[in-house]
């Protein structure tokens, strides 16, 4: 593992003055962050805060409306769609619903990143899509189809996938949606082990604040209410001590819950 | 020994046992580069024993796992030992994750021809099987609706009759038209050699109110409704919908497939009747272009063909707008939620081919049948 601190390191994605939306009608407004390398960053907010808008554009399904993202050296708000095709190789994506594709086995799912990016001959891609199916521990369910699988195994299928290009971030949608606790708390401890094996930079959109304290190097708060970007930083230290009467009560959510039911007669 | 920039693997023969020696960055690039002639070395070797040495590797990613484990599985493969050696702690960890579970064996049987016969035979008989079921079931909420006809939801079944008919008056009547002019000018030339051009007008007559008329009408109803029914219902289906409406208590039969059902059997007859006006238009064109008037036409047509050939034709619409509506439905119901997007595209092909298959079947039985009774 590398004793560098990420702090020091180039920011894995670079936001700076990002405003998004859809049209002309702006969601979230002039956001500046760095993401660093091989951190786990939580981006979350309330429902409607615009989360999955922030995804589509760092994701370049959309553009900002103003800004720059820059990823791996290119400024996707303004990159030509030659430029994105290769920012695209830099990421893989988790969508919420795991995205499978259905009328492929999980090993053939996996394996379809490399047959249209690789060189790779079949044996090759095959033993790696294996090797990457055996890190998410699914490599039993290579054969299966995906609508023979479980959420939470189509959600670590899907992960296999996202990482079958070695992709060095890794954006993860609701990667808890839907799923048990137990199962939800071996996703998040998966998604730990491949950050702490392999440096992947993960990207989670998500307001599950047990994953959040669980695995978050850092956690992002937005808003579009109050405009974009309202906090930054370690989970746990924002919980205690923020400024910000809205990051407390999102991550003491809970706690707020209990303390304020009402007593049982 | 091969070597790239970074990346560097060496495979010997070191008294009787085979060392890979990986060295460097073992990535997606060393992966591209060596597994050709690495592959091939551990493959061909006649050693029992293989020694992997991970000592001199700087970095491994995902795809250079693979190419690890790769080179051991083609080893053990052979009945060859495997030993791994200067490992670090986070590779071993690493290559203990991604080996985890792995099972080979899993790997699809090709069927052989009997057994695809079989098959085929097996999924016919289910096919026709849930057919009749489901036609029995349909005709239970057909008496159920015509005892109280509030059963039957009237607006849905408005909107499926302005959809199934009215907006397809302008293809139909393209197709009418164009199909009785083609008719007309095709016979017009063999005809003419016996001087029989005005009997040119009974062929016209005749085939397009008893068989083509209804015929095309059907054709392009299965493929334009009978397809939608199969994608809409299917895609509710996926959607989980109709499970919905399930555990609501309302039978997807009354809701889904009776008011769909209602307007198919309505509205094909009197599709079929517009392109029976438009095929006897189209047909006068070209009469009217070797010198007949339109009056002569008209009246060899009535003389060719009486009230019985024109009912023949709407009650055969009446039979294919039933085929289409029930196979269409039927196949929408039969989607398989878990198989989503694919399994909608399947059975929107499968109710267009099979409604297209049974309406020719039907035709000819019906055509049979009118024969025999001496219609």
């Amino acid at each position: 593992m590398s004793t560098v601190s990420p702090e020091t390191l180039e920011p894995a994605i670079r936001l700076r003055g990002v405003s998004v939306g859809y049209g002309s009608h702006v969601i979230l407004k002039d956001l500046t962050l760095d993401i660093r390398q091989g951190e786990i960053i939580f981006i979350g907010g309330g429902s409607g805060a615009g989360k999955t808008t922030l995804l589509s554009n760092l994701t370049t399904l959309n553009r900002p409306i103003a800004g720059e993202i820059w990823i791996g050296g290119i400024d996707v708000a303004s990159a030509a769609e030659d430029a994105l095709q290769s920012v695209r190789r830099q990421f893989g994506v988790m969508y919420q619903l795991g995205a499978l594709f259905n009328s492929m086995t999980v090993l053939e799912n996996v394996m379809l990143p490399m047959e249209e990016f690789t060189n790779l001959p079949r044996e090759a891609r095959e033993e790696v899509a294996r090797a990457k199916l055996g890190l998410v521990d699914l490599a039993s369910a290579a054969a299966k189809m995906p609508s023979e699988l479980s959420g939470g195994m189509q959600k670590r299928a899907a992960i296999a996938r996202a990482l079958a290009l070695d992709a060095p971030i890794i954006f993860l949608d609701e990667p808890s949606a839907g799923l048990d606790p137990m199962t939800s708390a071996d996703l998040d401890s998966l998604i730990q082990t491949l950050n702490e094996t392999l440096g992947v930079t993960f990207v989670i959109i998500s307001h599950e604040l047990a994953s959040i304290f669980a695995i978050a190097h850092r956690f992002a708060m937005i808003d579009g209410k109050r405009g974009g970007l309202v906090e930054v930083g370690d989970p746990r230290v924002m919980r205690d001590s923020s400024s910000d009467p809205l990051v407390r009560k999102f991550l003491n959510r809970q706690g707020v819950a209990i303390h304020s039911a009402p007593a049982p007669h | 020994m091969t070597e790239t920039a970074n990346a560097q693997i060496s495979i010997t023969d070191e008294a009787g046992v085979l060392c890979v020696r990986p060295m460097g960055r073992i990535d997606a690039a060393a992966l591209t580069s060596h597994w050709d002639a690495s592959a091939a070395q551990v493959r061909t070797s006649a050693t029992q024993s293989m020694s992997v040495d991970l000592s001199g590797v700087t970095q491994l990613d995902g795809a250079g796992l693979g190419l690890i484990l790769g080179l051991e599985y083609l080893a053990t493969a052979r009945g060859c030992v495997v030993r791994r050696q200067g490992v670090t702690e986070a590779h071993a960890r690493l290559l203990e994750m991604a080996s985890r579970g792995q099972d080979r064996t899993s790997r699809a049987v090709n069927q052989g021809f009997l057994e695809h016969i079989g098959d085929a035979t097996m999924s016919i008989v289910a096919y026709v099987k849930e057919l009749v079921r489901f036609r029995g079931e349909l005709m239970l909420a057909l008496l159920a609706a015509i005892r109280n006809p509030r059963q039957l939801r009237w607006g849905d079944t408005m909107r499926e009759m302005a959809v199934v008919g009215a907006h397809a008056v302008p293809v139909v009547a393209l197709l009418g038209f164009l199909i009785g002019g083609i008719i007309a000018f095709q016979t017009m030339a063999p005809f003419a050699k016996y001087g029989a051009q005005l009997q040119v007008a009974d062929v016209v007559g005749v085939s397009i109110l008893r068989e083509l008329g209804p015929l095309i009408t059907a054709i392009l109803v299965a493929g334009r409704s009978g397809a939608a029914f199969a994608a809409t219902i299917g895609t509710m289906k996926v959607g989980q919908e109709v499970d919905a409406l399930r555990t609501f208590g309302i039978a997807p039969m009354r809701f889904l497939v009776l008011p769909r059902f209602v307007a198919c059997v309505c509205m094909t007859p009197l599709l079929a009747v517009f392109a029976d006006l438009m095929g006897i238009a189209g047909g006068s064109v070209i009469m009217m272009s070797e010198g007949f008037s339109f009056r002569q036409y008209l009246n060899e047509v009535q003389v060719a063909v009486d009230a019985s050939s024109f009912l023949q034709g709407l009650v055969k619409a009446g039979v294919f707008g039933a085929l289409i509506a029930v196979i269409g439905c039927q196949r929408g119901l039969a989607t398989a939620k878990e198989d989503g997007a694919r399994a909608v595209g399947d059975q929107t092909t499968k109710a267009v081919v099979s409604s297209i298959v049974m309406i020719v079947i039907a035709d000819a039985i019906m055509g049979v049948f009118f024969y025999t009774i001496g219609i």
